[in-house]
């Protein structure tokens, strides 16, 4: 009955058997061969990385007969003593029981006292972060200048509860983690000598899963031995871990990425009958696309993880995006700190798969076309921004030989017009022009003088707003083309690629397209001051660069201020429904536009500043610059 | 229910059984054993067939006899051998595992080895669990420990690499099923319960009490009344909240109930008809899991675990049922989504 568990056997007897931590072990030997022993070390680290048993050595090997040396011989007398614990002077105190200022009381008392046997007495003390305050007080004052046959070992999992005073008095060691590699060295020779039979796919996941602390990974074998005595497979230790096959993890995410939450909730219920613990699969789960996120993203991956290796999973990492890989780490990393406290797990799980899956089905796509409605929202309102402003202003300047009222009279006008047309065609037969001063005269009358004047600017005028333009895009109007052009609109601006052709592609998408016949189209705008400014040549170059750009093909333009395109758009319906084809118009009246053919943008330019300049072109006329 | 067998255990338990026979056979006893898992698992019957099979003094291969005196008294916990020991109050404290230690540096009363058990070992405070690394790692001769604990991860990660572990599944949910329905319990309510405890124990004697039994029925009504527009399950629930929330196993069985109802839900939304707990109220399943996306579903049940948890702590429990139940009626009788953050 006096089996030992396989980690008490193998403690390591000599520095050379430890595993990993050179830093420490040549540290140490120089030390003692250089017999530069300090007389208070401080050993710090993980659970399983070798604290005591090196303490151990250590303190047999300064005792030993053939000191200094670096290594204990384990054959001479004081080596064996230490070993069976039969010598008194090396003590070993465990200070989690042993914590009271009393206890340390009674060390500082024995500490002058010569070794009965050895050279030097050695104080081992375990798990010394839990001495008390009071305790590591009492201590400090010994710790520092002990007799010198004293030498203190401290060892500790939690350095940072152990105040600086300690600290700064003793050397510090810190203790690393064991490397896979190491452990599974240290496994291979347990191994041979024990005579098990093992696959090498079993000792690899047994140094996994050890995480680190190689008594963690030698309990685990041990356990293993009992399970499956003749040949242990990865399969058992598995099984013994409690963790999820990685064959089964590639399933499980798998089903998760595609959406298949039914299977993948299949799958969780045949693992928790199989034996799985929730939370372990739940951490599996999290380790795996924490894999699946290192392998998209990083160059060099860890050659000792023979998940990198597996075709299906790197197949599935292809599959996946980052985005979505954190969305699932996120649910995932959630559910398993709730899974902690719960005692229905399960549900917890169940619920996370669901979540995860679903998003697959709607919640990505969903938000995306959220995204882009609210995207179109926004360049709308942007569009109707200048719009808005205006239809507060624009009645006041436009009136400038009209009328001083709203907006909405104009309509009513052209509503009893239209009433008129379709009762006495002959009427839509006068000029438009008249028509205008017909119904204007209403409101306010006009002075002669000022129609004779219009007259002879509108001959002029014709230079810049061509009627007979306006007559080919009416004839030619192509409905169709029209509503193509419409479509892309909105993406003037988009497809600009200047400051300046992305400036007048907003000017322009305030406007509309009246009309169109294939390569020449009627642009509208509420505000008279655009058109000329649209109509300037310079600008006109630019603007069907701009169209060019949004259209691939040469657009000719004109500008025409809303309510004169209504009016000739009304005496053309009217002559249209009368059967004329190839119609004439009458020329464009001047109401506010300006013959800009033959104006020199460029000096009107370099003489307003950019302010006054955007003034004009938000408010047009109306502006009075004052110096 | 003692075991009387290892077999016995490997019925429920198949590795661990394997583990210890394989050990025991080989003579390869690890002196620190960890048992966790979920309430019912026979845990703690384990570790005393465990105890029996090493202090039996006449045993039948690495079975136990079960007669001799030594096995007599282990059952009844008056081994001088054995000690067994529980958290004194919510703690184990200091000074009991001081004591014990103690008591393991003297000579043993009768010849044989020494076993301690430890139950609930997750509830060692930080002293008490420190103190006992030392004799863990290396206990004298003859000594073996066995750690049980529901709750593995509350331990310190220094214990559990100094001892072997093994863990205890959930016994099967449908042998309890089996079971209850051999012990004559209604089909419907020993579904409910044997997916509420897997611990054989606890299910009969909730099935049998007709307390826990009327809040299935609640459960139900309440479901059904979410349907109703002439009931509400608000008031329903009052009329009866006195008989809920006078204990607190009662009311952790109705909100546990509550949440598997609306997985049923969700679940028959899914399409996964195996794994509806309540079967008879298909009908009601199917009329509800129509009323509402699978959006809104997850949604409350989020909540409804979300209140689950804090119900350890002291808040308004009948406050916070009214909201639950608000929620949920609105939900399905309104459709209109709430938002349920205060549940």
């Amino acid at each position: 009955m006096s089996y030992k568990a396989l980690y008490r056997i193998y403690r390591p007897q000599d520095f050379n058997e430890v595993a990993g931590q050179k830093h420490i072990t040549t540290t140490l030997k120089n030390a003692l061969t250089n017999d530069k022993v300090a007389h208070a070390y401080l050993f710090s680290g993980p659970r399983g990385t070798g604290k005591t048993s090196i303490a151990k050595i250590f303190a047999k090997a300064v005792n030993c007969v053939n000191a200094p040396i670096d290594n204990p011989c384990n054959e001479c007398e004081n080596c064996k003593g230490i070993t069976s614990g039969v010598i008194s002077d090396i003590i070993e105190i465990d200070a989690a029981s042993n914590n009271g200022v009393d206890e340390i009381r009674e060390i500082r008392d024995k500490v002058k006292y010569l070794p009965g046997y050895v050279k030097y007495k050695v104080y081992i003390i375990d798990e010394v972060h839990m001495l008390s305050t009071g305790a590591f007080n009492a201590l400090l004052k010994t710790l520092e200048e002990p007799p010198a046959h004293v030498i203190f070992i401290l060892c500790t999992t939690e350095p940072q509860k152990i105040p600086l005073t300690i600290h700064s008095r003793c050397q510090r060691f810190d203790f690393k983690s064991i490397t896979t590699k190491d452990i599974i060295g240290k496994l291979e020779e347990i191994i041979q000598i024990e005579n098990i039979v093992i696959d090498i796919d079993a000792i690899h996941q047994i140094a996994v899963f050890a995480e680190g602390g190689l008594r963690d990974a030698i309990s685990l074998l041990d356990q293993v031995r009992a399970y499956s005595p003749e040949r242990i497979t990865e399969d058992d230790v598995n099984q013994i871990s409690g963790a999820v096959s990685i064959s089964m993890q590639i399933e499980l995410a798998n089903a998760l990425i595609e959406g298949n939450s039914t299977k993948a909730i299949e799958l969780l219920n045949s693992l928790i009958t199989e034996g799985k613990e929730v939370r372990k699969i739940a951490f599996n789960l999290i380790e795996f696309f924490r894999d699946v996120l290192m392998s998209k993203n990083l160059r060099e991956l860890d050659p000792n993880n023979l998940l990198y290796k597996n075709e299906r999973f790197i197949e599935i990492s292809k599959k996946i995006t980052n985005r979505k890989t954190f969305y699932v780490l996120d649910i995932l990393n959630k559910v398993f700190n709730e899974i902690k406290w719960s005692n229905n797990p399960k549900i917890y799980l169940e619920l996370a798969f669901i979540k995860v899956t679903d998003d697959e089905i709607g919640g990505e796509a969903k938000l995306v076309s959220v995204i882009d409605n609210l995207e179109k929202r926004i360049v709308e309102l942007e569009n109707r921004e200048p719009e808005i402003i205006r239809s507060f202003i624009e009645p006041k300047h436009t009136d400038v030989h009209k009328t001083d009222k709203l907006v909405s009279d104009e309509i009513d006008d052209s509503d009893i017009l239209e009433d008129i047309e379709v009762e006495d065609p002959l009427f839509n037969n006068e000029e438009n022009f008249e028509g205008k001063t017909v119904v204007e005269e209403v409101d306010e009358p006009v002075t002669n003088e000022m129609e004779e004047i219009e007259k002879i600017l509108c001959d002029d005028l014709n230079q810049t707003y061509s009627i007979e333009f306006v007559e080919t895009v009416l004839n030619n109007g192509n409905r169709d083309d029209k509503n193509t052009l419409l479509n892309s609109w909105e993406r003037l601006r988009r497809s600009s690629n200047t400051e300046e052709e992305k400036h007048f592609a907003q000017i322009l998408e305030a406007g509309k397209i009246a009309a169109s016949s294939i390569n020449k189209i009627i642009i509208t705008f509420p505000s008279a001051s655009i058109c000329n400014k649209l109509m300037a040549p310079n600008n006109t170059e630019i603007v069907k660069k701009v169209l060019k750009n949004n259209y691939n093909r040469e657009i000719d333009f004109i500008a025409l201020p809303e309510n004169i395109f209504e009016d000739i758009a009304k005496e053309f319906t009217s002559l249209w429904r009368q059967g004329k084809r190839q119609i004439k118009l009458s020329k464009i009246e001047c109401e506010g536009l300006k013959n800009v053919s033959q104006e020199v943008k460029e000096t009107e330019e370099d003489t307003q500043p950019k302010i006054v300049k955007d003034a004009l072109d938000l408010f047009g006329d109306i502006v009075k610059i004052k110096e | 229910m003692a075991l009387k067998t290892w077999e016995e255990v490997g019925k429920y338990q198949k590795d661990v059984s394997r583990i210890i026979t394989n050990s025991y056979n080989q003579n390869r006893i690890s002196h620190a054993y960890i048992f966790e898992g979920p309430n019912g698992t026979k845990k703690t019957s384990t570790a005393l067939l465990f105890a029996k099979t090493l202090l039996c003094s006449n045993p039948n291969g690495y079975n136990p006899c079960n007669e001799c005196h030594n096995c007599k008294r282990v059952d009844n916990l008056t081994h001088p051998n054995l000690f067994y020991v529980k958290p004194k109050g919510k703690v184990i404290k200091k000074e009991q595992v001081t004591s014990l230690i103690t008591e393991f540096s003297k000579a043993s009363l009768e010849k044989g080895p020494r076993i301690y058990i430890i139950e609930e070992a997750d509830k060692f405070n930080l002293y008490s669990a420190n103190t006992l690394l030392k004799t863990m790692e290396e206990p004298g001769e003859g000594i073996y420990q066995v750690l049980i604990t529901e709750n593995y991860n509350s331990l310190l990660k220094t214990i559990i690499s100094r001892a072997e572990n093994l863990h205890f599944t959930p016994i099967d949910r449908n042998i309890i099923k089996e079971q209850l329905v051999e012990n004559g319990i209604d089909l419907n309510i020993a579904n409910s319960v044997s997916e509420y405890t897997v611990d054989m124990g606890s299910a009969i004697k909730i099935a049998k009490d007709f307390q826990m039994i009327n809040v299935i029925k609640l459960v139900t009504d309440i479901n059904k009344a979410f349907l109703e527009k002439t009931v509400s399950s608000i008031i329903l629930f009052k009329e009866n909240s006195d008989d809920i929330l006078n204990s607190e196993e009662i009311t952790d069985f109705f909100l546990t109930l509550m949440i598997f109802y609306q997985k049923d839900v969700l679940n028959f939304q899914l399409r996964r008809l195996e794994n509806i707990c309540f079967e008879d109220e298909l009908d009601t399943i199917k009329s509800l899991s129509e009323k509402m996306s699978q959006k809104y579903l997850e949604n409350n049940l989020a909540k409804m675990l979300g209140l689950k948890s804090r119900m350890k702590y002291n808040i308004n429990s009948k406050l916070a049922f009214d909201e639950m139940l608000m929620c949920l009626e609105r939900g399905y009788k309104y459709a209109t989504f709430c938002s349920s953050d205060t549940i």
